[in-house]
Parts: C-alpha cells; sequence; structure tokens
C-alpha cells in the first residue's frame, strides 16, 4: 500500500477526531427531554451494527446508496441544525447530498469520494457528539467497542462478510468508508471504526477529564499508525478488523481511568466542570456535623431546654422542642442551621 | 433512549386512540425523567410534551382529540355504568353520535347523584380498589371509587408534575399537612416524592405550633436540605399556621420552606402574602377535585386558573339553567374526566359547585393555549353565593390582622342585604368595622352590614374549613422527657 495514502488516511481520522472534540466542546446537541443510554440502548446499536452489512450484500447497489444517502443527510441535517438552525441545515444536507449523487452520476469518482469522506466527517462528527452530550458513559462506549471488537473478528477476520460488504459498496456515493484510495485493497477505515475512534475520546472527557480524552484519542490514532505502518511493511495486505485492537484497549482504559477516579462523572458533572464524580452512597462517611452533636464541647452560654441546638460540636440553643431549640440558636447569632438532640 | 421512547409512542397511541393505559409506561416515563434529572440535571427539550404538562396544541387536533376523547367516554359510561345507561336511554341518546357541539345534549350530573349511590357511577369493566373520600366540608363526604392502575397512572403523572412543575429534587423535604384521612392525595405525595428521592415528612394536621414546630426542626440529614423545603396544606390550615407564627414571633428564617403548594380551598391574596412573609417561601395554589383527577387547573403568572384539556373537557355553566356562562359571568366547573385516564368511577358533565368567573376577552398569558377562569370564586349555594363570594368576603376579612385565622364568618339574610358576621379578636384596634365597610363598598360587595363579634358562641353557625379537621398528637398535651439513647 502507498505509505502517503496511509499518511493520508491517518491525517483524516485525526481531522474527524479534531473536529468531533471541537464539536463536542463548542455545540450543544439538543436531546429529547427524557431519556439517557442505557445498556439495551448498546445492544440495539450492535445488533443494528451487525444485521446491516448482511442486509446491504442482500440489496442492489442502487438501493444500498439510497439508504446511505439518507442516513447520511440525516446525520449532517442533526450535526448542522445547532449551527445553522433547523431549515438552513436541511437545505445544506440536501444540497451536499444531491451533489454528491450528482457527481456520481456525471462520473467522477474521485470528487465522490472526496465529498463522502468530508460529509462522513461532519456527521461522524456530529452523531458522536449527540451520543456523548446524550448521556452515553464510558462505561456503555466500553461495552459497544468490546461489542464490535467481537464483531470485527468475525465478520472481518474470520469470514469474509466486510470483504464482500466493501467490494459492494466501494466507488458508491455515500460508501459508509472513509477512503484515501480505491485501490485493492482501498486505503480507508471502515465507519464503525471511525465512529469509535471520534466518540470514546469524547466520552472520556465527558467521563473522566481532558486527560483521559487526550490518551483516548492517541491510543486510537496509535492504533491507527501501528496497522498502517504494517500494512506499509506489507507485513498485512488484507482488509484488517482494526477494532478488535482498539476495542479491546478502549475497555482496558475505562477499567483503569474508573478505577482511578473512583467513578464516571455524570453529565451535569462534567458541564459544572466538577474534577470528580460524587463518591457513591456506600463510601459516605457518617456527617460529621451529627457526629460532633453527639458530644457537644460545651455551650456559649447556659441554655436550657429538653432540645438542644448545636453547631461546630458546641450548643448554641436549647428549647422545649426541636424548633423552638432551633429557633432559640437563631436568636442567639447562629446564623447556619444547627443539629438538634435531646438533652 | 430506545426504551423510552418507546414507551412514550405506546402511550400515545393509547391516548390517541382511547385505549387502556399500561401503567407501567406511565411509570417507565416517570422513572426516565428522574434519571435524566441524575445524568443531566435538567429535563431536555420540549418538556411540556410529557404527559400532563399542557403543551401548546393545534386547535384543530385539540377539537378531534377532544371530540374523540368525549365519545369515548360517553361510550364507555353508557356501556358499563348504571347511572349513565338509564341516563342514555330515558333521553335515546346515542353516545356515538356525541360532538363537542352536542354534548350540552348529555344531563349535567348533580354531586348529590353520586354521593347519593358511588357504585351507580362504578365501571363494571373495572376493578375497583381504592375508596377515596372528599372531606365532605359541605356536610357528606363524596366518596369515589378508584382502579389500581387509576392509582398508579395518577402517581405516575404527580411524580412527572412534582418535577417538572414544582421542581422537586431528591435533596429536597416534602411535608404533608392535610388530613391524614385524604387517602388519595396522601398517596400521591407520598408516591410521588419518594419516588424522585426527596424526602416524604407525614405531618397531617395537627395543632397549628407543632407543625410550625417540626417546619422549623433541622432534619440533619446528609444530601438533603437541613430543613424541610416544600409544604402541602390547605388554606385554611395555611391560615391557621400564619396566625400561630405572627402571634409567637416566628420568624422566616427560623425555617428553610422554599415552596408552600395550597389547595382545596380558596386562597385569597391577603392570605397568600401574609403566608409569604411569614414562611418566606413561594406560595402557589392549582385546582384539582377527587372526584375529576387528574383534570385540574393551574395558575399561570397573570393570575388566571387554566384548565388542562388533556385529560377533560371543561364547561363553565349557569349553575340554575345549565347555560354556558358568556365572557364576565360567574358559572360553575362541570368536568368530564375522559378515559383512558379514569376508567373507575366514570363521570360526565359533573358540577363541581366551583364557581369561577369567565374572562372578558382571551388571555394573553403562557398559558394562553389552555382555556382559562378566574381563580375559584366559591362553592355554589344558591344565588347569593354568586353575588357575595367565598372569595371576596376572604379578601375583606384575611387581610386584617383584628380578625383571627382562619377567618370565621356567616352571612345571614338581612333587609338590605345580607349580613356578614364576623369573628374578630378580643381586643381589636379601632376603626375595624369602619375599615371593613370602606373596602367592602369600594370591592363592590352587595352587602346589607357587618356586624363584628368576640364571642364565637354569640354569632350564627360558621362554616366548617379544613383546618377544622384536627388531628390529635400526644406531644402537644405531653412534653416529651426522654432522652437520646432510651428506649422510648
Amino acid at each position: 500500500m502507498s505509505t502517503p495514502a496511509l499518511v493520508g488516511l491517518n491525517c483524516c481520522v485525526l481531522v474527524a477526531m479534531v473536529a468531533g472534540a471541537a464539536c463536542f466542546h463548542r455545540v450543544r446537541m439538543p436531546r429529547p427531554p427524557v431519556g439517557r443510554y442505557e445498556l439495551s440502548d448498546i445492544s440495539v446499536m450492535c445488533v443494528v451494527v451487525a444485521a446491516a452489512p448482511l442486509l446491504y450484500l442482500l440489496l442492489p447497489r442502487a438501493a444500498v446508496a439510497c439508504v446511505f444517502g439518507l442516513v447520511l443527510c440525516t446525520a449532517l441535517q442533526f450535526t448542522l441544525a445547532p449551527l445553522t438552525g433547523a431549515g438552513r441545515a436541511w437545505l445544506i444536507a440536501v444540497a451536499a447530498v444531491a451533489a454528491n449523487g450528482v457527481l456520481a452520476l456525471l462520473g467522477r469518482p474521485l470528487a465522490v469520494m472526496v465529498l463522502t469522506d468530508v460529509l462522513l466527517v461532519v456527521a461522524v462528527a456530529g452523531v458522536a457528539t449527540m451520543w456523548a452530550q446524550s448521556g452515553m458513559r464510558s462505561a456503555q462506549a466500553a461495552w459497544f467497542a468490546g461489542a464490535l471488537a467481537c464483531y470485527d473478528l468475525v465478520a472481518t477476520g474470520l469470514t469474509s462478510v466486510m470483504d464482500r460488504f466493501a467490494a459492494q459498496v466501494m466507488g458508491l456515493p455515500f460508501a459508509p468508508l472513509l477512503a484515501v484510495t480505491r485501490g485493492e485493497p482501498p486505503v480507508a477505515v471502515g465507519l464503525g471504526d471511525l465512529l469509535l475512534l471520534v466518540l470514546f475520546p469524547l466520552t472520556a472527557v465527558k467521563a473522566f477529564g481532558r486527560a483521559a480524552g487526550i490518551l483516548a484519542a492517541a491510543v486510537g490514532l496509535a492504533v491507527s499508525g501501528a496497522v498502517s505502518v504494517l500494512f506499509a511493511r506489507g507485513v498485512l495486505t488484507d482488509a484488517f478488523p482494526l477494532l478488535t485492537v482498539l476495542g479491546p484497549l478502549i475497555v482496558v482504559q475505562h477499567l483503569v481511568w474508573r478505577r482511578v477516579r473512583g467513578g464516571e462523572r455524570t453529565t451535569a458533572e462534567w458541564r459544572a466542570g466538577r474534577p470528580r464524580p460524587t463518591p457513591p452512597a456506600t463510601a459516605a462517611e457518617p456527617d460529621p456535623a451529627i457526629l460532633g452533636a453527639l458530644r457537644p464541647a460545651g455551650a456559649t452560654e447556659p441554655a436550657q431546654g429538653e432540645w438542644l441546638a448545636v453547631a461546630d460540636g458546641r450548643v448554641v440553643g436549647a428549647g422545649a422542642s426541636p424548633g423552638r431549640a432551633r429557633r432559640d440558636a437563631r436568636l442567639r447569632g447562629c446564623d447556619c442551621v444547627p443539629v438538634v438532640r435531646r438533652a | 433512549m430506545f426504551g423510552t421512547a418507546f414507551r412514550q409512542l405506546r402511550y400515545s397511541m393509547a391516548i390517541l386512540r382511547n385505549r387502556r393505559i399500561r401503567p407501567g409506561d406511565l411509570e417507565r416515563i416517570a422513572r426516565d425523567l428522574i434519571e435524566t434529572l441524575a445524568e443531566f440535571g435538567e429535563p431536555g427539550e420540549d418538556s411540556v410534551l410529557l404527559p400532563g404538562q399542557s403543551g401548546a396544541v393545534d386547535p384543530d387536533v385539540r377539537r378531534t382529540v377532544t371530540a374523540r376523547s368525549l365519545r369515548a367516554t360517553a361510550r364507555a359510561a353508557v356501556r358499563h355504568t348504571p347511572y349513565y345507561r338509564r341516563a342514555f336511554e330515558d333521553l335515546s341518546l346515542d353516545p356515538d353520535t356525541l360532538t363537542p357541539e352536542t354534548w350540552e345534549q348529555v344531563p349535567v350530573t348533580p354531586k348529590s347523584a353520586l354521593r347519593g349511590l358511588p357504585a351507580a357511577f362504578v365501571s363494571a369493566a373495572s376493578v375497583p380498589s381504592l375508596m377515596a373520600l372528599t372531606t365532605g366540608t359541605s356536610g357528606t363526604p363524596t366518596s369515589v371509587w378508584f382502579s389500581r392502575a387509576e392509582v398508579e397512572v395518577m402517581v405516575a403523572m404527580s411524580t412527572v408534575s412534582a418535577v417538572l412543575g414544582m421542581g422537586l429534587r431528591p435533596r429536597h423535604s416534602m411535608a404533608y399537612a392535610g388530613c391524614s384521612r385524604a387517602t388519595l392525595p396522601l398517596l400521591n405525595v407520598e408516591e410521588s416524592v419518594t419516588r424522585i428521592g426527596a424526602a416524604f415528612v407525614p405531618i397531617g394536621t395537627v395543632e397549628p405550633a407543632v407543625t410550625l414546630d417540626r417546619l422549623a426542626a433541622p432534619l440533619g440529614l446528609r444530601g438533603k436540605a437541613p430543613q424541610i423545603t416544600h409544604l402541602t396544606v390547605a388554606a385554611s390550615y395555611l391560615a391557621a399556621l400564619v396566625e400561630e407564627a405572627e402571634r409567637h414571633d416566628w420568624q422566616a428564617s427560623d425555617f428553610g420552606l422554599e415552596s408552600v403548594g395550597v389547595g382545596g380551598e380558596v386562597l385569597s391574596e391577603p392570605l397568600r402574602r401574609r403566608a409569604e412573609a411569614v414562611f418566606g417561601a413561594r406560595i402557589t395554589s392549582s385546582y384539582m377535585m377527587t372526584e375529576t383527577v387528574p383534570s385540574g387547573g393551574t395558575v399561570c403568572g397573570a393570575g388566571h386558573l387554566h384548565h388542562t384539556t388533556e385529560f377533560g373537557h371543561l364547561e363553565v355553566l349557569d349553575p340554575q339553567t345549565w347555560e354556558p356562562t358568556p365572557p364576565g359571568g360567574v358559572g360553575v366547573i362541570v368536568q368530564t374526566p375522559y378515559v383512558p385516564y379514569r376508567d373507575c368511577t366514570l363521570l360526565l358533565r359533573y358540577d363541581t359547585g366551583d364557581l369561577v368567573r369567565r374572562p372578558e376577552t382571551g388571555p394573553e398569558c403562557e398559558l394562553a393555549h389552555m382555556p382559562a377562569t378566574s381563580l375559584i370564586l366559591g362553592r355554589w349555594s344558591g344565588p347569593s353565593s354568586r353575588a357575595v363570594t367565598t372569595r371576596s368576603l376572604l379578601e375583606l376579612l384575611e387581610a386584617e390582622p383584628d380578625i383571627p385565622l382562619p377567618a370565621r364568618y356567616a352571612l345571614a339574610e338581612g333587609s338590605g342585604g345580607p349580613l356578614l358576621h364576623v369573628l374578630t379578636r378580643r381586643r381589636t384596634g379601632a376603626g375595624l368595622l369602619g375599615r371593613l365597610e370602606d373596602r367592602a363598598t369600594a370591592a363592590g360587595l352587595a352587602l346589607g352590614g357587618i356586624v363584628l363579634h368576640d364571642d364565637p358562641a354569640a354569632m350564627p353557625a360558621t362554616g366548617p374549613v379544613r383546618a377544622d379537621l384536627r388531628e390529635h398528637t400526644f406531644e402537644s398535651v405531653r412534653p416529651a422527657a426522654a432522652t437520646l439513647g432510651s428506649p422510648a
């Protein structure tokens, strides 16, 4: 394989990652009023990913191009909608998809490949951002990566499903391949691989912070680069199941970061800039204010009553009932809400 | 995400086809809403589209849905309830031919009919499981049967409303100071609050001093606000709390209340202001009654009461002729709660007896897409109740600090118009009568005169209020003596 083409492919992957990160940090994607990602959603996505190539193999090439065109058009629209407004986003998406279709009909394969690549990068950045901002957790991305790694091993490494699928879609407008050349084999990375390369750094940023995101992106690029080197040296000659390497690495990263950080941040915690997630309830310690109230040090001044108000370990008020003790504390100048206990 | 969408779709399909709602769908939507808050801190866009949130609907769509819902409700009532089977047979009415325009052919159902034989309104196709009794301040409580599915649907709706409407979150604590026998609201509040992860504190209508003490007492719970943050209460009991707090110098800073939700009775503006000053909390009111749940009303920023069109059909009718009340006029609310939200006790054109005024012009507030009336003016008990409404009297009386709260009054026939007898404190400030007379004249109240009493025994019988449903506790009569760690 051509070394410049492989370098170009990795540059395209980097561009997709940067586009995804920019979109994730600068664009707030709409989300439904209710709902967040659950493991069942990941299962549905895995089933769709596994079934789609098999279905496409049964369809005529024109029908496959139409399906991909529709999917890409929709993905482009919701990616661009927060930037341009929904109406303009539809116009741009439809125009871009139509232009690609016209170029295909005019027999301009290079232009089709370049435009498809551009549209794919934009759509992948949008989809990854939407998933990450819709609450997809690092754990779910890891499950997704793990499942796809198994699938990739079977579909690409052990059977000819992906080879036949690549042959079916190669040269089609909207083909789900980020391709740099159309040779045999093409210098390209599949849509699923590209999606996980962009998605996991975003979920890692959200769950564990910027360092985790940068490391995830670096690992993804390193895997892509290493495979490219193997192709350039002729060690690899056929299609390689990238996710069989990337998937386990994503799972490992998730497990390590989870252990280091003690859990994942929620989307709200990420947006609020909290450095670490809220510790789980099982790790919560007894409230020091209550501990202090069990053995108060002494009163600021003598207080009488069956109920004592205690703040900072000192009696600050007293009364015949809990409410009266709290009020007595207020009258004695206690600004905070004390702990009230029986004398 | 996909599961939530699927359940929302299935719920919407049930509504559109007037088929049975699966309580599990609504429960799941409510649970997903709570999980959404845990993940994102706030619901996503378009949360007004969630069940019970009264989002704006295209008028044509609303008309179509109303027509279908009315027909479906009438069909179910005629098919399964003895009362409406007989009523429709007597009038030779076919429920399948009814439209919103011909809906007036259905006879209005008086409260006395439901009170007289509740079983006549229970659908033979349902499984009654809970008998909810109204407080019966008018003398006899009304009993309404609910099925288990209805209760579950209502709890899920309440959960969604508590999250989106009240802004209830896990750090909050909700105290319920309504009547402890009011099973339906108690169950609704307890279930919805605890599902959200907030804390529920049942207090009941105990001595106001005890309630204030409970509200002021620090909770000392990790992850919760230091004191009770929300209170649900009837208006007259709120008045009793305000009276106790003002007389014993409780300050807003003694409490941690953020919101007080008032329902069940007329909340006057003076009482709302006084309660706001005493508790330092937002005082809100809403409208809902046991017989017509989940239909109800929400108060907008402009002071209208907006009635949901999602759960029932609202009419404002003249209580004497049952003709529609013209804009600007005062009439009673007549409600038809829809199936499938209701499947046990089915009511068509139910006379709630609650008086409202229709606005002169269409509202232009944030809830303008929902039918609007004035706030509840009072209860219909004859022509004089429309001329001098409960609200107008409470607005007059509850602004006066010399009148103990809740205000006790009675209207008696007089030669020049009804005489207003008012219970005052034993030592009132000078000029109370003059002030009341001036303000009554300024408000245009058609009173024959005002008579002040400082002895309740000397005045005509006053009407009961919910604050009178006083529950006893031992703590107000027997101070606690046990010490920390003792078995007691």
